[in-house]
């Protein structure tokens, strides 16, 4: 028998099986009707070539080597004998029968049985990576649907929604009869969603509360003999295994994830794999509702303290401004009987009364100043400023403010000049408010200059074609108006503090002053819509700028 | 509207002779000639019940039924189905009565009789899940997923949809895990959120690809369409409806071509090229002929149509052609449909000068 054929049958066969068959189809092409069988490593027949039943009289396999002695076949009289060739430990043995002698060529049979256990080798190795293939793809089926539970979770904020999504889910996708969702509240747990329960409505789940705890997935079975899980809550909804995966997220626990099965079942690795990741879905859910309840509240809580601070601002606008007008009325009146006395008019004073009452009139003026900013810092703050916005003459309101402050720049020596003026529009303002803005700076200017002079200037910023003596529809621009003086400067670090309400620099309160000319004087600016900026350097005095609109809009009142 | 399913009879290893009929029915179910279905199921049920094979004969009777719930005999289906499920009670086959429930329940469905369909789906999955039929199961959330979404309740459909998918993904069942994919890309664009539907629709692709199965990647594709064209990707939505037409075309699924016209109308009515617009409509008018199994087609033919007459300035057409769809959904059953229709027609009619 030339077996040469037959072994190159068999290395070209895609397994086992059909390794069996081609053996069978070339032994015969030789004559006889030869049998093959490939026994499995468990002894049970993996493959043959005609479906006939294994002769009784083989023994069980033998030892891994080659090929031992034919056994005659007593079931065939002796006129068959049967070979047989064990394949090695994993691959089982090869059994072949065929008329006695057709085993003489021993070589090359074991150059069949050689070959069979290359092809069952290369078979095994391919079920394994078919094997491997078929986890791969459950796995990215897995993953797959995973992502769409999660697509459609994150559809919604309703916590209940996404933990009933997620119960639901995890049933069919873990095959089981029942889920919970519960979460710890205060140290109680509390089933918060769950589908497939007997029982109607929620009740507290020991178990749960237990896997919470463990932080680890713990498991029930039921008992052999009661047939039940030693769980009251479980065992009364009829569960035969159960798997408990705890809600975690960011290290802390929030509940656990329950789910029961009715039946006998036989918990996988991949069952509490995917439970925990099932499990990850809902603590997100339950972090997420929690977080936008917090959320929630906090905003609750800042609105309500907002409502409290808009009262307390409109009731502190409220006392200013009737505290103002109460007050300068009184003020009003102290200031007329002083000027009475002053004037003699009740009799001729004594040097020292009337330098007494001069004091107090000075006083009582700065006090009267102090209640009218308050007054104009309030109704600025309040809203209900009111501005009268008209052509305006720079010019002409300028040389007022300069004729106002005269008698106190007389007093401390101090020259107050107006600079060479280009030719300057009119502008669309409020002319009492850009007089008090003017007067407030010279004031200033004049107390904290020692030496040297103020000076005024004016200039146009950006007009275009408004530069006429009349104000045109659409006017743009700006003009601007200057006060500098020889005074000390402003350090760097105070030139925005000087604008802020009652904060006066080092040495400026000597100089007199409430602090809230500069404050009201900018928020009178920006009303106007214009700026006041300042631009200063230690010894070397300040220039303040006073920006003015052509045309002041009526929405900046 | 969304894929309603029941399983083949599972093809087995063995080789009696009642399995050897049993899995030539199964080939010729898959193939689509349902009379030999139909013979061979009766063959393996005479054989399988002289060999005491009573699961095996519940099954192959079951087979028949759908066969016959395929050709529209209803009746005939029924009452196989009830002596399917009578064998299977009368010898305790739980997986076989559960299996029977799912397919009557498909029965009442294809009779428009959806408040008796709804306590059989119940009923079946129960059972699977009492059974671990996981197939069964998502199969069962599969059909009531279908019910909810006719109900227009699409957030249940939604839920039903992805329990089919777990249970799905579970048993392995690929082919199934496609179906649950494109309904729930129909709930989701129910709902409008386009850019899911479009997740689900690709999904479902993806597998109908893997398994070379053309009718289904035929709808897939056209469905996808709707969400691209609803974000403004019409280029993408154009080439989505060119596969859909290629396989459609391939298996001769006639309301998948229809669904593809419809679909170019929507994109060119888009794209502002409004004639285009109506001679795809009119294409997906005549396909669907006066076939009464096309009353759905119909239907959304006319409400896209109604769109297009509003576009072109002609509202009073617009709700003449949007009352018929509201009757053809009616007709069917399909009362959310009808309900949205409805308060199409009362937008619409408010832009009609007096």
């Amino acid at each position: 028998m030339d077996l040469r054929d037959a072994i190159l049958c068999i290395y070209e066969s895609s397994g086992p099986g059909p390794a069996v068959r081609a053996l069978g189809a070339a032994l015969r092409a030789c004559g006889g009707e030869p049998r093959a069988w490939w026994l499995a490593r468990d002894g049970s027949v993996a493959a043959s070539t005609g479906g006939a039943p294994l002769p009784p009289s083989i023994p069980p396999l033998a030892a891994p080597g080659g090929a031992g002695e034919p056994l005659a076949l007593p079931e065939d009289g002796g006129a068959a004998e049967a070979l047989v060739i064990p394949l090695g430990e994993d691959d089982g043995a090869l059994v072949v029968t065929a008329p006695a002698g057709s085993f003489a060529d021993r070589g090359g049979w074991d150059a069949v049985g050689a070959a069979f256990a290359r092809v069952a080798a290369r078979h095994r190795a391919y079920e394994q990576v078919e094997e491997e293939r078929d986890t791969l793809r459950q796995r990215a089926e897995e993953s797959e649907a995973l992502h769409v539970l999660g697509l459609a979770a994150n559809r919604t904020l309703d916590p209940d929604e996404v933990l009933t999504l997620v119960a639901r889910f995890t049933r069919t996708l873990l095959g089981a009869h029942y889920v919970t969702v519960s979460t710890l509240d205060e140290g109680s747990i509390r089933t918060v969603a769950a589908v497939g329960l007997r029982a109607q409505g929620p009740a507290d789940d020991p178990f749960a509360a237990r896997v919470a705890a463990a932080r680890k997935p713990l498991t029930l079975q039921a008992d052999a003999s009661t047939g039940a899980v030693p769980e009251p809550f479980h065992a009364a909804e009829g569960m035969r295994v159960g798997l408990g995966v705890p809600l975690a997220l960011f290290g802390e626990t929030f509940g656990a994830l329950v789910i029961g099965y009715r039946r006998p079942y036989e918990l996988a690795p991949r069952d509490t794999r995917l439970a925990l990741t099932l499990a990850g879905h809902a603590a997100v859910a339950i972090s997420n509702a929690r977080l936008h309840g917090a959320l929630a509240q906090r905003t609750g809580e800042l609105e309500r303290a907002n409502e409290e601070l808009r009262w307390t601002t409109e009731a502190k606008d409220r006392f200013f401004a009737s505290m103002s007008h109460e007050l300068r009325t009184p003020l009003n009146s102290i200031l007329g009987y002083h000027d009475l006395l002053l004037e003699g008019v009740v009799g001729t004073l004594e040097p020292q009364a009337r330098a007494f009452l001069e004091r107090a009139q000075r006083s009582t003026r700065n006090l009267l100043h102090l209640v009218n900013d308050v007054l104009d810092l309030s109704k600025i703050e309040a809203g209900k400023l009111e501005l009268v916005i008209a052509p305006m003459r720079v010019r002409a309101i300028v040389d007022e403010a300069i004729a106002t402050i005269e008698p106190l720049a007389a007093a401390r020596q101090i020259a107050v000049e107006s600079a060479l003026w280009p030719p300057l529009p009119l502008v669309h303002t409020d002319a009492d408010r850009v007089r008090q803005i003017l007067i407030n700076l010279l004031s200033n200017a004049v107390k904290f200059t020692d030496q040297g002079r103020v000076t005024l200037s004016a200039s146009v910023v950006d007009a275009g074609a408004a530069l006429a003596p009349t104000l045109a529809e659409g006017a743009h621009g700006w003009v601007e108006v200057h006060v500098a003086d020889t005074g000390p400067g402003i350090a760097a670090e105070n030139q925005e503090r000087i604008f802020h309400e009652f904060e006066q620099i080092v040495g400026a309160t000597a100089r007199g002053g409430t602090g809230l000319g500069l404050p009201i004087s900018r928020k009178l600016a920006r009303l106007l819509g214009g700026e006041l900026t300042v631009q200063s350097e230690l010894g070397h005095g300040s220039v303040f700028t006073l920006r003015l609109p052509l045309r002041a809009d009526a929405h900046h009142q | 509207m969304p894929i309603i399913n029941e399983p083949r009879v599972r093809a087995t290893d063995t080789l009696e002779p009642s399995a050897d009929a049993a899995s030539r029915a199964t080939a010729a179910e898959r193939a689509g000639d349902w009379n030999e279905a139909a013979g061979l199921y009766a063959v393996t049920f005479r054989t399988a019940l002289g060999q005491g094979e009573f699961e095996r004969a519940a099954d192959a009777l079951r087979g028949q039924a759908r066969m016959r719930l395929q050709q529209g005999r209803y009746e005939e289906a029924e009452e196989l189905l009830e002596l399917s499920l009578e064998i299977a009670r009368q010898h305790g086959l739980a997986a076989a009565e559960a299996r029977g429930c799912n397919v009557l329940g498909i029965i009442r469905y294809s009779q428009r009789d959806w408040a008796g369909a709804q306590p059989l789906y119940e009923q079946a999955l129960e059972m699977a899940l009492d059974g671990g039929d996981d197939e069964l199961t998502g199969l069962a959330c599969l059909n009531l997923g279908v019910l909810a979404n006719l109900r227009g309740d699409y957030h249940e459909a939604r839920r039903r949809y992805l329990e089919g998918i777990g249970s799905f993904v579970r048993s392995g069942s690929t082919a199934n895990a496609m179906l649950a994919y494109n309904n729930l890309g129909i709930a989701s664009a129910d709902l409008q959120e386009w850019m899911e539907a479009e997740v689900y629709f690709s999904r479902g692709i993806e597998i109908a690809e893997r398994l070379r199965h053309a009718p289904p990647a035929g709808m897939l594709y056209s469905n996808l369409a709707k969400p691209l064209i609803q974000v403004g990707e019409l280029d993408r939505a154009r080439a989505s409806l060119d596969l859909a037409e290629e396989a459609a075309r391939r298996v001769g699924d006639t309301s998948t071509l229809t669904d593809v016209e419809r679909f170019r109308a929507m994109a060119a009515r888009a794209d502002g090229d409004l004639d285009a617009a109506e001679r795809h409509l009119s294409a997906a008018l005549a396909r669907v002929g006066g076939n009464e199994d096309m009353e759905q087609e119909r239907a959304e033919v006319y409400r896209e149509w109604a769109e297009l007459a509003r576009a072109q300035g002609k509202p009073e057409v617009a709700v003449e052609r949007l009352r018929e769809a509201a009757l053809a959904f009616t007709r069917m059953g399909m009362v959310a449909d009808a309900e949205a229709v409805r308060r199409r027609v009362a937008e619409i009619s408010a832009e009609i000068p007096a």
